[in-house]
């Protein structure tokens, strides 16, 4: 069986499942932060499958041609360049955090009552 | 079957089982060094999915900018700060219930996906190679390709905001 | 490919604002480099006027996209650029101040707030989801380095923290979103979207699992209860300022983006969507407005309003098309009251050491301007006529009953009451509560005094002729929704 759609979505879907489960619980504010880079790639996976799936459908005619495939591929560009950007910020943050504290444990730095 | 369609099930099944493996380290390896590493495996193998997807040029980017680029600096930070392994790693209440909802999530995303089901993926994909992109990036998607230098410029002041030395207290 | 240099002239014209602030930012990067610091403010603020004034200059077009179909020029769009500009200029009335008194001579802060609202303008005007995302993505990664902006404070480090985990975490989501629809329908643009609208009947399972992820998302950065725990803490760790400007321009950019987004989806047809956000709408406005009454720090008090905010701005959504114009006006006027609120609170804070609510005992014997114009932000907050803040909750409500919404319109009108006891509590705290300030108390300098009147003055005109703002609304909208008029 040739891998198709639904393969590759689910390896995206695993993929973001873990990257949730990680966020919920792990501690350390970097390691949660990679856990969402790691959701953000599963995205990507799906956005890239769904282009070529939508690509290939074109390329077949008919009904299922009404789709535009570039958007997909295009999409994972900025999301890449967005993830660049929100990395720097995120890792600045913990580094002054890390500056006052030593530590970034997300669970310790709680001054605030829920 | 032919050879072609054995070797691409064998690299589908590779880099799936290889990127699942990363993200399961990830979020269990106690060492922030060890769980950034597994998640580098993991982006490596994403981009050999995205190569049997042929789609090249995303895949090359993935590597450079991704596990290339972002993940150093990570790796940079951790070891920057010389961060400890995590303590209390023991399966508690809260965690088991964050595993359910990850699970539910999971069936929620597979049930929606069902309807996937045999969509093909397979054929030419004009949009991995480099010049259809470039074209779609300086015709239909210029705006947004001028409005990520905003997005990158803010994050580099944020960044120099927060990270330098002020002299004020 | 239609590629034409004619055609990215015409464009480059039709997102003059967006372009401008584009330009005054990096003007003001380099002011900051040399050293012409004290003029920063005012150019700011006037950069964000002249954004303004050329956004509402040319002559009003009905609907009409630019770049290829990826941002609304014509519409609503020129107004929500005036509305996200002006919330921008109130808090520069009440940053600089703030910023000398605390001691932090941060000047960056001015270029990233001119790129914040580059941010909210893109996602309230995007015709394409890509440009609601990085648009989202622009003005949120400001806001992360407004809230971590005290470096050396722990509450500052903490709020930023939690806001850029939670705020990346609900962008993940966003996205998924975002995704599943592309795979439904093929195209990521909405107007595409909704010219194929056909296939999202055809799948319903699909389609409501990723428009549930992408209101998620939006519920997150509008602070909608079940993710709004975050609100608080990250409001008061941010500089007070900044905080106003959190919890109304990027609220009112979310709304307008996701309202544009739900009504070109047509959801009103799909009794699900509109159930979810009801009872979203139902618990903020409960939970925000409950939690409230028993906070003794204003800033909290303040976010916890913010919650209840949502709530009553949800419930316009969740009216459709024809609440819409009642969201934007209770967006408008929110933003007037809360920047002012906010600002005030930002005041008082260095001379009162903190922001706790037993400060302001005796208040407004000490000083009675800046005790006379809280209360008339209290006042306008808790709905009370005849300030805009009344006028703005009947505008949702209206709408609401309109729709059919009969209940939620209930549960609105009684929790205003609940809100009505927590403000006017603080205003009884400030005349009528025993004298324990210290000698010295909060005062005005020329800006901020400037400020707090010049919105002290919107709320009370806006209050008698709410036209003023609606009437404009409606024109613009006219072109594309009409039945907004029958309502009112």
């Amino acid at each position: 069986m040739e891998p198709n759609a639904f393969m590759y979505l689910t390896v995206a879907a695993v993929m973001f499942a873990i990257g949730v489960v990680g966020v919920l619980t792990r501690r350390n504010g970097i390691v949660v932060f990679m856990c969402v880079e790691l959701m953000l790639n599963a995205v990507n996976l799906s956005l890239i499958t769904f282009s070529k799936m939508h690509s290939v459908a074109a390329a077949a005619g008919g009904a299922a041609a009404n789709v535009n495939p570039a958007a997909g591929s295009m999409m994972v560009f900025f999301v890449m360049c967005v993830a660049a950007a929100e990395a720097v910020v995120g890792l600045a943050i913990v580094i002054s955090i890390f500056r006052n504290k030593l530590h970034i444990d997300i669970n310790d730095v709680n001054i605030f009552k829920w | 079957m032919t050879f072609d369609s054995i070797f691409q099930i064998a690299f589908f099944w590779f880099f799936a089982i290889l990127g699942i493996a990363g993200g399961i380290g990830l979020i269990t390896q106690k060492n922030p060094v060890m769980a950034a590493l597994s998640l580098i495996l993991n982006f490596f193998s994403i981009a050999g999915l995205y190569l049997s997807l042929q789609a090249e040029f995303l895949a090359v980017i993935q590597i450079l900018v991704y596990a290339g680029a972002i993940m150093v600096l990570f790796l940079f930070v951790i070891m920057l700060l010389n961060m400890q392994d995590e303590q209390n790693q023991q399966f508690d209440v809260m965690k088991g219930l964050a595993f359910l909802l990850g699970l539910g999530f999971f069936g929620e995303l597979l049930f929606v996906f069902n309807s996937f089901m045999g969509k093909s993926v397979s054929g030419a994909f004009p949009l991995g190679k480099v010049e259809p992109i470039g074209m779609q990036m300086m015709t239909n998607y210029l705006f947004p390709f001028e409005m990520i230098s905003v997005v990158l410029l803010a994050a580099l002041i944020g960044a120099i905001i927060i990270a330098k030395k002020h002299s004020y207290k | 490919m239609n590629f034409n240099p004619g055609d990215i002239v015409n464009f480059s014209v039709m997102v003059a604002p967006i372009l401008f602030l584009l330009a005054v930012g990096l003007m003001l990067m380099l002011m900051d480099v040399l050293k012409a610091h004290s003029s920063m403010p005012l150019i700011a603020g006037l950069g964000l006027i002249g954004a303004g004034v050329l956004a509402v200059l040319p002559e009003k077009i009905s609907s009409m996209q630019a770049f290829y179909g990826m941002i609304e020029v014509g519409n609503i769009a020129p107004l929500n650029i005036v509305f996200l500009c002006l919330s921008g200029v109130f808090t520069i009335f009440f940053l600089p101040d703030y910023l000398k008194r605390q001691d932090k001579p941060i000047y960056e802060v001015y270029t990233l707030l001119i790129f914040a609202i580059i941010g909210m303008i893109m996602m309230a005007n995007a015709s394409d989801l890509l440009i609601t995302f990085i648009g989202l993505e622009t003005f949120s990664i400001a806001l992360y380095v407004f809230a971590a902006l005290f470096k050396k404070e722990e509450t500052s480090n903490e709020a930023g923290l939690k806001y850029f985990l939670l705020g990346a975490f609900a962008s993940a989501f966003l996205l998924l979103g975002i995704s599943l629809l592309y795979g439904l329908t093929g195209y990521t643009n909405l107007n595409d979207i909704a010219a194929n609208a056909s296939k999202l009947t055809d799948n319903p399972a699909l389609f409501f699992t990723s428009i549930g992820l992408f209101i998620i998302g939006f519920l997150f950065k509008v602070s909608a209860f079940p993710f709004h725990n975050w609100t608080p803490d990250v409001y008061s760790g941010t500089p007070t300022p900044l905080a106003g400007f959190m919890a109304t321009g990027s609220k009112m950019a979310a709304f307008i983006a996701l309202g544009t987004v739900l009504i070109k989806l047509n959801f009103t047809q799909y009794d699900k969507l509109v159930n979810v956000l009801a009872l979203a709408a139902i618990l903020s406005m409960i939970y925000g407005n409950v939690v409230a009454v028993r906070q003794k720090n204003l800033k909290r008090l303040l976010a916890y309003s913010s919650i209840a905010h949502t709530g009553y701005v949800l419930l316009g959504l969740c009216a459709g098309k024809a609440g819409f114009v009642a969201v934007i006006f209770y967006m408008f006027i929110y933003t007037i009251m809360n920047i002012g609120a906010f600002g005030l609170v930002g005041i008082a804070e260095r001379t009162l050491a903190d922001t706790d609510m037993d400060k302001w005992k005796g208040l407004g014997i000490k000083a009675p301007y800046f005790a006379a114009a809280m209360s008339l932000f209290l006042f306008s907050m808790a709905g009370i006529p005849p300030f805009a803040g009344f006028m703005s909750k009947y505008q949702v409500f209206i709408a609401a009953i309109g729709s059919g919404q009969i209940l939620l319109a209930v549960i609105g009108i009684l929790t205003s009451v609940i809100a009505a006891f927590y403000y006017i509590y603080l205003i009884v705290i400030m005349y009528f509560g025993k004298n324990e300030s210290p000698e010295v108390s909060p005062r005005f300098d020329w800006t901020t005094g400037l400020g707090v009147g010049l919105l002290a003055v919107l709320i009370l005109l806006l209050g008698i002729f709410p036209s003023l703002v609606l009437q404009p609304l409606l024109q613009y909208m006219s072109g594309s929704i009409s039945a907004v008029a029958a309502a009112f």
